[in-house]
């Protein structure tokens, strides 16, 4: 019994000293509150000097920045990192070749500490987003040009800890200067095959080979800022004569196929046609030429998604869907099964039925030009338009009747919007 | 607090079906990804599973790829709350197989950072194991403790939890301006608070009746499973291998071993690792007043590192006393710039290893506070 009151009298103590702390500690909270109002209150950025020399750099780890100016492309860094996610490419520049002096560069001839820059920096980005704030490729800098921000470039990149992007592909810095004409330029004096074009070209194989198996996928790449290889991010080039990017067939295994594929290619492109025409004159030519393989001829099918004309996003898209069923109509029964599923993913099952048969059937004749509905963003009403379209074609009807049809059947739908409207005044036009 | 035979003495025959519970990974009283899978029987606990992996990065596999130097970084992950504790250990072992002594100064800030560092991750043992039995303010004082000794660790390296700053033959920085003075004033800002904590979680008596007698490790028990630390400390075994195998120059400092003795009911129950670890803090306060007097002014730390880490062929298995207790790197060397093999021993792994043993036949909610006072790190038992 003495122990039951015992309990009670020590557990009522032990419980009143607790609390005389926490009510210490609540009448004192001016002083000894542990927390931030972030982001009202914000903790001082620190502005001490440490290092092995004092004054030397100031060692808050937040975010890597390069004085590329000084730095002379030797990799210590890059070699240093134990994430790997420095990544530097160089070009030699040429004994007789100053770095800088060509006209329109950018680039310094020699580094802040007075060393001559024998290398020219095409890429040095970092990936902040994979980099784990070691600080090991800060030391083995022989030009002290890689830091943790507020180093001894404090007034270039003074200190920030708030970094936060909406996408991970902006925490990939790039800290190279050079142009790309600078780097085709020194490449070319150095004897180098263009550098920057072999990258592009090495990539976009990659991406081939990764997104081969879904050939709409990758058409969402295309063109615009590439997403799945931020570093080539570079500033578009501004197109002047009908281009085409016919990276795509870097992926033909046989140079020889390669070869004709790109001589036809770029002949048709000049000739102004279109993307889809393209992607047809090169399979033509392939075919005379014997090398036609199915692998080739996918890869040619991807030609027909790559606009000629500097695109808008959304009409970007819509021209890599439409080129899916174009070339399932031109091409073999197998391929017509592999690209039909994508009407399906598209709305529902009933265009499916119709466009299969007719893509494969007319194999090209009558053949229906789907790609305009492209730009309907809902995928119930692109379906559905696309249904009507290819009906109303295929039985003989003007695009005006089409647009009449569809017009109808989305109202019912309701989903005949101001975007719908323009795209059906495109078609009647 | 209940066994089974006093449920029995008060209900009379229970008959239970067993059930299994899996506890985790996504638990906050796993302090981490644990799953623990439980056999029920009712409210008792007939077994406990424990499956780990979750958090496993290849870290050893991951080392032969890297060269001496880069495997520090990775090592800060492990443990990834005595990170300091992780790369001294590390360096040291690193250290003996290429024959480098460091200087004197070197010694003492390594020994300063561990302390240091043993102080932040007892201040979060401490804290989540009262967050663990219930009680939330203990907790909010000792994160805010922590923090004083992390700013510290961000003045000193700019890192706040993952440093890389104790290297192979030396350290990446020195000590910055002032940090004597700034370190005197965490000890003596801190001292005081031990007894705050006290007052607040360790003699409470709610607290008390959740952990005393609970989970008792008996110390033949907890040698055979392997277990170091507090925890082997709690169950009265006066073992630290900084005094018993004295390693850089914790030989020169006059501490204490602390040992549980029973206080709250029996030696080696959950109230005893807890207050192993309270008294520690104050026995590396102590160690660390000796340190920063006996601190060296002058001294490059930097002298001793070598240009090229390639230890010669051989091996090595080098111990010390980490927060969570011995901590072993054992490395083979063919001779390259890059480890052959790199295995850690770490001490959770073994703690963790006994919960089936002190954790059977008790009620789920005290196997939260056995779990707690084993104060394990996914980080370092996944490695
Ligand atoms: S800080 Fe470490 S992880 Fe980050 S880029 Fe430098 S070396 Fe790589
Ligand atoms: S170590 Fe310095 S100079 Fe060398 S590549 Fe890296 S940033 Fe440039």
């Amino acid at each position: 019994m003495s122990g039951y009151f015992r309990n009670i009298g020590e557990t009522f103590t032990s419980l009143w000293d607790g609390m005389r702390v926490t009510w210490g500690h609540f009448s004192n909270k001016e002083r000894l509150n542990a927390t931030l109002q972030y982001p009202h209150e914000k903790w001082p950025i620190p502005e001490r000097h440490i290092g092995f020399v004092e004054k030397d750099y100031n060692v808050i780890r937040s975010r890597l920045h390069v004085d590329i100016d000084d730095c002379i492309g030797c990799l210590q860094c890059e070699r240093a990192c134990p994430v790997d996610c420095i990544k530097i490419e160089t070009i030699k520049v040429p004994k007789d070749v100053e770095l800088g002096s060509t006209p329109g560069s950018s680039q310094t001839s020699t580094t802040s500490n007075g060393t001559n820059k024998r290398l020219l920096v095409g890429r040095f980005t970092i990936d902040m987003a994979e980099c784990c704030y070691c600080n090991l490729c800060v030391y083995p800098c022989p030009e002290e040009c890689i830091y943790m921000v507020g180093g001894p470039n404090m007034d270039k990149h003074p200190i920030d800890y708030e970094f936060a992007v909406r996408d991970r592909n902006g925490l990939v810095y790039e800290f190279d200067t050079a142009t790309d004409e600078e780097v085709t330029q020194i490449a070319q004096l150095a004897g180098v095959a263009d550098h920057r074009a072999q990258r592009t070209e090495r990539l976009e194989q990659m991406r081939q080979a990764v997104l081969a198996p879904v050939p709409a996928a990758e058409a969402v790449t295309n063109g615009e800022e590439p997403v799945a290889a931020p570093p080539v991010a570079k500033p578009k080039k501004v197109i002047t004569e009908p281009k085409m990017d016919l990276a795509v067939l870097g992926a033909i295994g046989d140079r020889v196929t390669r070869g004709l594929a790109k001589k036809a290619a770029m002949k048709a492109v000049r000739a102004g046609r279109t993307s889809t025409e393209v992607a047809e004159q090169v399979k033509a030519a392939l075919e005379e030429g014997g090398k036609l393989t199915p692998e080739v001829a996918d890869i040619v099918a991807g030609l027909a998604k790559i606009d000629i004309q500097q695109p808008g996003g959304a009409e970007e898209v819509a021209v890599a869907e439409a080129g899916v069923e174009e070339v399932a109509g031109a091409d073999t029964e197998a391929e017509a099964k592999r690209a039909a599923p994508e009407p399906v993913a598209d709305a529902d099952a009933t265009p499916k039925k119709e466009t299969a048969p007719a893509a494969s059937g007319d194999g090209g004749k009558g053949k229906v030009d789907l790609t305009i509905l492209n730009g309907i963003g809902d995928r119930l009403a692109r379906g559905k338009a696309k249904a009507i379209l290819s009906k109303v074609t295929r039985q003989g009807g003007t695009p005006k009747d089409a647009a009449e049809q569809i017009r109808t059947a989305l109202t019912e739908l309701g989903k005949l919007d101001d975007e719908v409207e323009a795209i059906l005044a495109r078609l009647e036009g | 607090m209940t066994t089974k035979a006093e449920v029995v003495k008060n209900f009379g025959v229970v008959q239970t079906e067993e059930m299994v519970l899996n506890m985790g990974p996504q638990h906050p009283s796993t302090h981490g990804v644990l799953r623990l899978k439980i056999r029920t029987d009712g409210e008792i606990v007939s077994s406990i599973e424990p499956h780990i992996g979750y958090l496993h990065r290849c870290f050893e596999k991951h080392c032969e790829n890297l060269s001496y130097e880069q495997v520090i970084p990775f090592t800060d992950r492990c443990d990834y709350l005595a990170s300091m504790a992780n790369n001294h250990i590390y360096s040291m072992a690193v250290e003996k197989m290429l024959g480098i002594e460091v200087s004197e100064k070197v010694e003492y800030i390594r020994v300063i950072m561990t302390e240091l560092q043993r102080i932040a991750s007892h201040l979060l043992a401490v804290g989540t194991f009262g967050l663990d039995v219930g009680g939330i303010t203990p907790f909010t004082y000792c994160f805010r403790d922590r923090e004083r000794v992390l700013d510290l660790f961000e003045y000193t390296c700019g890192a706040r939890l993952l440093y890389n700053y104790i290297w192979v033959g030396g350290l990446s920085h020195d000590l910055p301006l002032n940090f004597r003075q700034y370190a005197q004033e965490f000890i003596d800002y801190f001292e005081p608070k031990i007894n705050e904590y006290n007052r607040i979680l360790t003699y409470n008596k709610i607290f008390i009746e959740r952990t005393g007698d609970v989970g008792v490790l008996p110390a033949e028990v907890a040698i055979s499973y392997g277990c170091s630390g507090p925890v082997l400390r709690g169950s009265g075994v006066k073992w630290d291998l900084r005094r018993d195998e004295p390693y850089s120059i914790y030989d020169r400092f006059d501490f204490e071993v602390i040992t549980g003795d029973g206080q709250m009911g029996s030696l080696g129950d959950c109230w005893d690792r807890y207050f192993v670890r309270v008294r520690e803090m104050g026995e590396s306060v102590k160690i660390l007043r000796q340190a920063l007097a006996g601190l060296p002014e002058k001294g490059d730390v930097q002298e001793n590192i070598p240009k090229k880490i390639r230890p010669p062929k051989g091996e090595i298995y080098f111990r010390g006393e980490s927060p969570r207790g011995d901590l072993g790197f054992y490395i083979i060397s063919d001779g390259k710039a890059k480890p052959y093999r790199v295995k850690m021993r770490s001490p959770a792994f073994s703690n963790l290893s006994v919960i089936n043993e002190i954790g059977a036949g008790w009620m789920i909610s005290d196997i939260v506070t056995i779990l707690g006072s084993l104060d394990i790190v996914l980080g370092e038992i996944d490695r």
